[in-house]
């Protein structure tokens, strides 16, 4: 990028996040500027992955689309889905062609990828490969096994990390989760320094009278791994259920099967350190729980709705209660539903961890993210996850083509200020209700209020397939 | 026919927007109540717009939406359909005894004057089925070419020479025409072997056992059940017609979006032969898949001889989970391929790719037997000028039928462009901004549960058409393959695979009466062969 532009973009950038610290904290926000300076980083971002990253040139070229002075275009013909992130050939890592999925990653970065990848056996070791050269991928799994990589540089893994600390600070501390000290000096911090010394100053100060303890692996580069690290560095300790790193390439070979004698020993060695351990691990988590509370430290506890809900029930199964501290603080995200795919309801969730617990509802929160927006949306007690300014959001109906309107159902789509390496323009495959009012909560601005996925695959009479098919 | 709209005040307009639907309950018509549109409006009116049908009181509701013939987009209009309740318990005949001495003992010839007399019927009152066509139209997502052909076919349908080619080839055993079989007992030239038991009774007790006797087969008619898929007008007809030929005690399952067709057929059946074996035991209906008050009874052992069920995945597992003890016939959910040798390059490209579109122009690409995926033997540059000259002929293709497309099929298509498929070669024709057709080649192998099935062609180049082998199985019904001499080199290694019908490319939608479907002569299915 232009160096003019390039600094335009910092500022931009750091304005934002001062607002969405504004607006997280309810200390004077201004929604007008905040769109101003959100619409002209989406320009900016749209001329970068015009002229560096060649998928988007090529969908903005078949849309006779260049440079833009709005972004109405944008919303209309170039936002990519989220499955641009799964576009590679699954052969590629069945046949462990790593340069191939170099090949790939480099069409949807904004940098010609050409890292050499002599030994690269693994997904893992791939993964490695790129962070050590300062391009770190971020993954989601779906179910098929199919995985979605994102790319991030420095520059982009910095706003990924830095400004959801920002803006959720206020959050946790509304919620009482800082001490008196940080409860007073949160708004001047917040005010006078920059972001990245305020996420600094925040790392630093931590929240040191609480444990947290965290239904993942240590170690791994998904993306709900990704903020379960990140947010682990805050605690006095930090506890995982599985004391192992998360193995992309175990993960896949769950889903679709180990293809070669080294797949099936990552498999078993995967299968042996969680499931085959899983009692153990629990105990190990339960345990942790209880001298935290004995200690006197509170707990933050985070995972998955069906992960909470197999530790509650192990905790009731053995006729012990396990009240936490008071103050203690439970965040979970992710799909609603268990492995074997039974939905649970959010309520009734909710109502299982305060009991277990004896916590109350009001600290029992869910977070809303995703690995290809750079933002976490927190709910709110009034059951919205308030979107953060830095977000342009976008709802379109089945047709693919962008509402308005204040109160709006449909695809959720966005586009995302803070993304710098990868095209952040993105259709998601969950379908929302958006609502753009106030809320008893405080917090301004556009809120998701329902979350689901979009419709299944509809099949069309006698053509359709009952299953996923290859041709 | 005339009559009967009359009496009834059936089909008297064309542009109605509500549509009183009789149904047709062992050859009476039974028509529902009258309910105004502000009603039926209300109903409608705090569901979400997707939904398509409602109870209310003793009436079930259907709403279709309106399509604007010339730009074929949604008007956000309906038209709303009330059609009588009905009760499953009705529909089923458990007097076997009236079946034995009336429908069963029929001669197959009167099954033909049926035919002929419900067709005569049909010639004789075109206007009304032209306002039945016309009716059908307002919210009809096929082109209005196929519509109208589809409507013009219905007496080739009702043709007794249709009839008796396929009964009396998809019943034949023995080497006798299979109408002999429906009409009762026939005796065959078979040796047949002494039994065990018989020679030792007969080496116990001479001349006290029985005798050998003859070897007498039948093909019993039985109580059929017919689920119905709406991606083709024809199947309830097709489906209803071979419930006729094997004079079946039928009960025919209507779909959605194609309520009128049976209903215009139960009218005809009615007015050309009201007291006939057939009509009175006919029953033409609709219920709302899934519902579980009829379902229940009809899935229940005893109920039906048969169940035959058409097109979508979950009829066909909700069949298969709960109608354990119920013989079925299942039509799954399948599609075709072409198969496109090197030779095209040598000058033939456009003529290939007329007939290959016109395999996959099979209903419109909605037919199980529609070609969605062509397999090209040749470079990516070939691959590509197929693609472009297929893409020329699609067009021709959209002037002479213009298509609805869904919106939800709108959005696949455009997720596919700007996700996953980003790096496939996309070549679309375009009616003003929106989709009209196209052809995308994609670099890489493809998820056939993402084909849009909208006029939309998947290319996929291969080095040598034994690579597309592959790619076939069950799910395949239908492969077209050019030129002839590579269609008949790899016809066997095809068919093995699942595939049910290989034919010259151009020629997927080849009928004739007696041809196996699916894999299954199918009347030969909806019978009971009986030895007695």
């Amino acid at each position: 990028m232009q160096s003019e532009r390039w600094e335009r973009l910092k500022e931009i950038h750091t304005q934002l996040i001062k607002l969405s610290q504004a607006w997280a904290g309810k200390w004077g926000y201004d929604p007008d500027r905040a769109r101003e300076l959100r619409r002209e980083a989406i320009l900016i971002n749209h001329s970068h992955y015009l002229s560096k990253i060649s998928i988007y040139q090529k969908l903005a070229h078949a849309e006779g689309i260049g440079e833009l002075d709005d972004i109405e275009p944008i919303k209309r013909k170039l936002m990519s889905t989220d499955d641009l992130f799964k576009s590679y050939h699954q052969d590629w890592l069945d046949r462990k062609d790593f340069r191939g999925m170099n090949e790939w990653l480099s069409s949807i970065f904004h940098q010609r990828i050409a890292i050499d990848t002599d030994g690269v056996r693994t997904i893992d070791d791939w993964i490695d490969r790129l962070t050590a050269h300062g391009i770190i991928p971020a993954y989601s799994s779906g179910t098929t096994g199919a995985f979605s990589f994102v790319p991030r540089d420095k520059p982009s893994w910095y706003l990924f990390t830095t400004a959801p600390v920002c803006y959720l600070a206020p959050v946790l501390i509304e919620k009482g989760l800082g001490t008196w000290l940080q409860n007073i000096l949160l708004k001047p911090m917040g005010k006078l320094l920059s972001p990245d010394t305020f996420a600094r100053a925040v790392k630093r100060m931590g929240l040191p009278d609480f444990d947290g303890i965290f239904l993942n692996f240590k170690k791994g580069n998904m993306g709900i791994q990704l903020v379960a690290q990140e947010f682990a560095r805050l605690f006095r300790i930090s506890t995982f259920l599985y004391d192992i790193e998360l193995s992309a390439s175990a993960l896949r070979c769950i889903t679709r099967g180990a293809k070669s004698e080294e797949d099936q020993k990552l498999l078993q060695a995967f299968q042996a350190g969680t499931i085959g351990k899983k009692e153990e691990n629990y105990a190990r988590i339960i345990r942790r729980l209880r001298e935290s509370t004995a200690e006197g430290q509170k707990v933050f506890l985070f995972g998955a709705p069906y992960q909470l809900k197999e530790l509650v029930e192990i905790i009731c199964g053995s006729g012990k209660k396990l009240a936490l501290k008071p103050g203690s603080f439970i965040l979970f995200g992710g799909g609603w539903k268990t492995f074997e795919g039974e939905k649970i309801q959010k309520e009734a969730l909710v109502k299982m961890i305060a009991e277990t617990f004896a916590v109350l509802p009001e600290l029992i929160m869910e977070g809303y993210s995703m690995t290809e927006i750079n933002a976490t949306m927190p709910c709110c007690d009034y059951g919205r996850f308030h979107l953060p300014p830095h977000i342009e959001p976008i709802i379109l109906n089945e047709e693919l083509v962008p509402l308005q309107g204040k109160d709006l159902r449909g695809a959720f789509g966005f586009l995302d200020a803070f993304a710098l390496s990868y095209p952040g323009f993105i259709i998601s495959g969950d379908n929302v209700r958006l609502q753009d009012e106030s809320c008893a909560c405080g917090v301004q601005g556009p809120a998701l209020t329902e979350v689901g996925r979009s419709p299944g695959r509809e099949i069309k009479g006698c053509g359709g397939i009952m299953a996923s098919v290859r041709a | 026919m005339k009559k009967l709209c009359e009496e009834l005040n059936l089909f008297t307009k064309e542009t109605v927007e509500v549509i009183h639907v009789p149904l047709l309950v062992k050859g009476k018509l039974v028509m529902p109540p009258e309910i105004k549109k502000p009603e039926i409006e209300a109903a409608f009116r705090n569901l979400t717009p997707d939904t398509t049908y409602v109870k209310l009181g003793a009436a079930q509701l259907l709403r279709e939406p309106v399509i604007d013939r010339k730009t074929l987009k949604l008007t956000g209009e309906y038209v709303y359909q009330v059609l009588p309740p009905i009760s499953a318990g009705e529909l089923i005949e458990s007097n076997i005894d009236k079946l034995i001495h009336g429908l069963y003992a029929m001669p197959f010839s009167e099954v033909l004057k049926f035919l002929a007399a419900v067709k005569e019927v049909v010639g004789k009152n075109q206007d009304i089925v032209q306002r039945v066509l016309e009716m059908s139209r307002r919210t009809a997502q096929h082109p209005d070419v196929y519509l109208d052909r589809a409507f013009a076919g219905l007496p080739m349908l009702l043709d007794p020479g249709l009839a008796r080619a396929m009964v009396e080839n998809e019943l034949s055993v023995w080497g006798k025409p299979g109408s002999q079989f429906l009409d009762g007992w026939v005796e065959v030239s078979a040796a047949v072997f002494p039994s065990l038991a018989s020679l030792l009774s007969g080496e116990l007790f001479p001349d006290q056992s029985a005798e050998a006797g003859k070897a007498r087969i039948r093909a019993l008619p039985t109580r059929q059940l017919h689920i119905t898929a709406g991606n083709a007008p024809a199947i309830p007809l097709i489906s209803a017609l071979r419930a006729i030929l094997t004079k079946s005690a039928a009960v025919i399952k209507s779909p959605y979006g194609a309520t009128l067709p049976g209903a215009l057929f139960a009218l005809a059946a009615v007015a050309a032969a009201p007291d006939h074996p057939i009509t009175q035991n006919l029953s033409i209906v609709y219920w709302q898949g899934g519902d579980e008050r009829v379902e229940k009874v009809f899935f229940m052992p005893q109920a039906f001889d048969r169940i035959v069920v058409w097109g979508a995945p979950e009829a066909v597992t909700s069949v298969q989970q709960r109608a354990l003890f119920t013989r079925a016939v299942y039509f799954n959910p399948r599609y075709g391929i072409s198969m496109i040798g090197r030779e095209v390059f040598a000058g033939n490209l456009e003529t290939v790719a007329v007939r290959s579109a016109t395999d996959t122009m099979i209903w419109n690409q909605k037919a199980c037997i529609a070609s969605q995926v062509h397999y090209v033997e040749g470079s990516s540059e070939q691959a590509n000028q197929y693609a472009e000259a297929l893409r020329r002929v699609l067009a021709a293709w959209d002037g002479k039928a213009p298509q609805f497309v869904e919106p939800s099929a709108l959005g696949r298509l455009k997720r596919m462009r700007r996700g996953k498929y980003l790096d496939a070669t996309w070549l679309l024709n375009n009616r003003g901004e929106d989709f009209a057709s196209g052809v995308v080649v994609m670099p890489g192998e493809f998820d056939i549960m993402d084909h849009p099935m909208c006029r939309l062609v998947v290319v996929r180049r291969v080095d040598d058409l034994q690579d597309v082998l592959k790619y076939l199985h069950h799910g395949v019904s239908t492969a077209g393959v050019y030129p002839e001499e590579r269609r008949l080199k790899l016809r066997d290694s095809i068919l093995a695979r699942g595939v049910s019908n290989v034919f010259p490319l151009g020629q997927c939608e080849r009928m004739f009466g007696g041809m196996p479907h699916d894999g299954m002569m199918v009347l030969s299915l909806l019978v009971d062969w009986k030895n007695g």
